[in-house]
């Protein structure tokens, strides 16, 4: 079970209801939205409203099936059987989220199938045996639709068997109040902040992978609250994660130093 | 604020361009011209490579600034005929926008009040051009503001226009009356009477010049109409063959002019064979007509080989986005980890274990993708319309040819199957597949001689080109991803091959294609503006286009991904059907 401080998340629209009804229901969840716009703080702030454990798995390109359900290893003389993350969820009754699921391997989502649907049972093949999903489990995966290619897209099967929760990046005011409860800043800060980040993600997505995502509003808040200053703060924690390209750098901090108030007053330029 | 930066000006431009871009709220390129005074088009802010004023940032951003706050709109532009309301216009927004600048550029605030512009009083730009056509005395622009150049304006489709209820102009026909405007206005307005005043030369001549091509245009218009309604008849429109995009139709029966093909021809010889004939898809009537067109695969020769081709460098960036492009999992033996035991390493560990040794724990089977699968085809179209100057430089074939060149050697350096083909046509017994580098052939100094020696010239039967590349995908490929990709300035045009009909015939030949698990995508790059055909022919998820290589590299390389995914699902769903139904799988391929 959950204990300790309800992680904080601020609701945008509907999504709250959707995911308890969804939980009652014993349906699985998918989340869909851009990078950093607060995907897995829902999870977290779900699971622990509806009072289970959260296992969260980050999914990559050479996540296997046996890496979420478990598998034999080798151990001295003798072959031992160890749960994978999946398996856990199931046998204890844990919110189990898969994130970034469509960077798993498409053979591995199709363990999913007769979790995600109205069976909620794991089929252990290398063991013979089925797992039923205890009481509680839940399964939730999420993706950002815009990143992906086709190739790493859910099947729709598996799309199919979830119910989809849609996220973006919060409107202005609510972004604001986010990052300064997060990072613990004065609203003036945040907001300069937000207005920095809505501007970057006017830009159109060819210039730029991802855009400035509410995380690194909050990284910069937060070491502005360190004592750095503003701008050194947008430059690190928004325009480095967002590029290697030399010019597109460039062009990112003179967005910053155009778009964010100087720390002095009488210091007004951009390099 | 380093506004007369002593660095270079062109990375100044490219690094503004992103600012720019926030400000206007939308893509906006930054370039230099030789033309004095800052202004815009639409899409491009030009910048004075001489006599650069000191702002020129603020100047950039307000003419960006006006742009995002759709004071340049199409209906806007066209609501602004009289010079006079124009230059007032501009002076009053252009103020309102560096006032919005202002509060939403606070890194700049004090630069943008140091101009000491007067306020606007004006709250948006239908309430500025009330103004600018009142009475009021408005100051003169501050040259800050940048110059507002109309006829660029309207020349370029910017996006802002309203969807018109009304019957839509044709586009020269709009420019035409908006000229003939211009000169009513010019004329009128007692305020610009002036004897020695003969600007309005220039905007009759330009008035005149669109008429006569408006008309010729429709000539042309109404044979490629007669034609499409029987693009198999025999008096089909014939086009011109000249070097450039200006198409007109020639008449059924005149005497063939030298063309490109016969009289310059970049090809060699013909395989030794009459070529091979192909379908055209007939939409209208939702019919093939068989064997309808012929296409050859000839060598592309290297006689004209000029000395001052520089072959584009190898692009790192490129690499990296396609080196996952296409890999097969192959399963890796004696790992640390992995989905199955590895029994061999396993009993080795369990002896070496027994007999007290010290080995490895590396007794498992790990499939990992590491095995270059892919084969792609590069189309790249080397008809007539390449051999336009594009906005950014270079002529729109030197850019394709470099994005092609940069494609297949990226390529080809990763390990995968590729071939290169340029292609043209004149009319459907003439259509030129023109072999760069084919499957068969390492990567290296011949195909690029070859690319090197490509001419643009004749005409585009796309349809046709598709297909034969597909038969040559499917016949050399020889991997289990397979992709097609089209380098192209704009959709098919050839003898009695054009709008409808030549967008059905390819998108079917593209249908063909996927059918056969063949992923498909389309390149623009270097074109004035984007084929709206080709994005609707091949969909926006594999359509792309660029003014540049860089920015069209990032978008390609999803696609690129995209299109292999899509051609694994088609694969398997083939595979599927026939499986279930082999009969059937059998007769439609």
């Amino acid at each position: 079970m959950t204990q300790g401080a309800p992680p904080f998340y601020l609701p945008i629209g509907s999504e709250c209801e959707l995911f308890n009804a969804a939980f009652a229901q014993r349906l699985a969840v998918m989340l869909k939205g851009p990078t950093g716009c607060g995907k897995t703080r829902f999870v977290e702030a779900m699971a622990h409203e509806v009072g289970r454990p959260l296992i969260t798995v980050a999914c990559h390109d050479d996540l296997s099936a046996a890496d979420l359900v478990g598998r034999h290893l080798l151990e001295g003389g003798e072959t031992v059987w160890v749960d994978g993350p999946l398996t856990r969820a199931v046998k204890t009754g844990a919110v189990c989220y898969l994130d970034e699921v469509v960077e798993a391997r498409q053979d591995t989502t199709v363990v999913l199938h007769p979790l995600a649907d109205h069976r909620r049972q794991l089929p252990l093949e290398r063991l013979g045996i089925t797992l039923k999903a205890a009481e509680g489990f839940c399964l939730v995966v999420s993706y950002n639709p815009g990143y992906q290619s086709v190739l790493k897209d859910l099947k729709d099967s598996t799309r199919q068997r979830m119910l989809a929760i849609e996220l973006d990046f919060p409107p202005p005011d609510a972004e604001i109040e986010i990052v300064t409860r997060e990072a613990g800043v004065d609203h003036r800060l945040a907001a300069d902040l937000v207005h920095l980040g809505q501007a970057i993600r006017r830009l159109e997505s060819r210039t730029l992978r991802e855009v400035a995502s509410t995380r690194t509003l909050i990284a910069a808040a937060l070491i502005v609250a360190h004592g750095v200053t503003l701008r050194d703060a947008a430059r690190s924690a928004i325009a480095g994660p967002l590029t290697d390209d030399p010019a597109l750098r460039d062009g990112l901090f003179q967005v910053i130093d155009a778009y964010l108030p100087p720390s002095n007053p009488n210091d007004g330029g951009t390099s | 604020m380093n506004e007369a930066s002593a660095t270079d000006p062109a990375s100044d431009l490219e690094r503004m361009r992103l600012l720019v871009e926030c400000v206007a709220g939308r893509r906006v390129e930054v370039a230099v011209t030789d033309a004095a005074g800052l202004h815009t088009d639409g899409k491009t802010i030009f910048v004075p490579g001489k006599d650069r004023p000191d702002s020129v940032l603020l100047t950039v951003l307000i003419q960006a600034g006006l742009l995002g706050a759709g004071s340049l709109g199409d209906t806007m532009v066209g609501e602004l005929s009289r010079p006079r309301t124009a230059r007032r216009y501009l002076s009053i927004e252009g103020r309102r926008v560096a006032e919005l600048l202002r509060e939403d550029l606070p890194g700049l605030a004090r630069h943008l009040e140091a101009l000491d512009l007067a306020p606007s009083g004006s709250t948006d730009p239908s309430d500025s051009l009330c103004q600018a056509r009142s009475r009021a005395p408005v100051p003169d622009p501050a040259p800050v503001l940048g110059d507002l150049r109309l006829d660029l304006l309207r020349r370029c489709d910017n996006g802002d226009s309203e969807p018109d209820a009304r019957t839509p102009l044709d586009p020269p026909v709009t420019a035409l009356l908006s000229d003939l405007a211009d000169l009513e206005a010019t004329t009128d307005d007692g305020e610009e009477e002036d004897p020695t005043d003969h600007r309005w030369r220039p905007t009759a001549q330009r008035a005149l010049k669109r008429l006569v091509s408006s008309v010729r245009r429709f000539r042309g218009r109404s044979r490629g109409a007669l034609s499409h309604a029987d693009p198999s008849a025999g008096g089909e429109a014939r086009p011109t063959l000249s070097g450039s995009s200006h198409r007109t139709a020639r008449r059924p029966g005149e005497a063939r002019a030298p063309d490109a093909l016969s009289g310059e021809p970049p090809i060699g010889a013909v395989d030794g064979s009459d070529g091979e004939t192909y379908p055209e898809w007939d939409a209208a009537r939702g019919i093939y007509q068989p064997d309808r067109c012929t296409v050859r695969v000839v060598d592309q020769m290297t006689a004209d080989v000029t000395g001052s081709f520089a072959a584009p460098t190898t692009d790192p960036a490129l690499k990296r986005m396609l080196a996952p492009l296409g890999l097969r999992r192959c399963p890796q033996r004696r790992q640390a980890g992995g989905d199955d035991i590895d029994i061999d390493a396993a009993v080795e560990m369990l002896l070496e274990h027994q007999a007290g040794c010290v080995s490895e724990h590396r007794p498992y089977i790990e499939s990992r993708p590491s095995r270059p699968d892919l084969a792609a085809l590069v189309l790249l179209d080397v008809s007539g319309s390449a051999a336009d100057p594009s906005p950014a430089g270079w002529t729109i074939h030197e850019h394709q040819r470099d994005a092609a060149i940069r494609i297949v050697a990226t390529l080809a350096g990763l390990g995968d199957r590729c071939a290169a083909y340029g292609f043209l046509s004149d009319g459907p017994r003439e259509v030129y597949l023109l072999a760069l580098k084919r499957f068969t052939e390492s990567w290296g100094a011949a195909p690029l001689e070859r690319f090197a020696s490509l001419k643009p010239q004749g005409f585009t039967r796309l349809g046709a080109a598709v297909r034969c590349a597909t038969t040559i995908l499917a016949r050399d490929g020889h991997a289990q991803h397979r992709l097609l990709i089209v380098i192209s300035d704009g959709l098919a045009y050839d003898h009695g091959y054009e709008g409808a009909y030549a967008s059905g015939d390819t998108r079917r030949a593209l249908s063909e294609a996927r059918w056969q698990g063949i992923g498909c995508l389309c390149l623009s790059v270097g074109s004035a503006s984007p084929t709206r055909q080709l994005r609707d022919v091949f969909g926006s998820a594999a359509y792309a286009s660029a003014s540049n290589w860089p920015d069209l590299r990032a978008p390609m390389a999803r696609m690129l991904r995209s299109a292999v995914g899509s051609s694994e699902q088609h694969r398997v769903l083939r595979q599927r059907r026939r499986r279930l139904h082999p009969a059937t799988v059998e007769r439609s391929s």
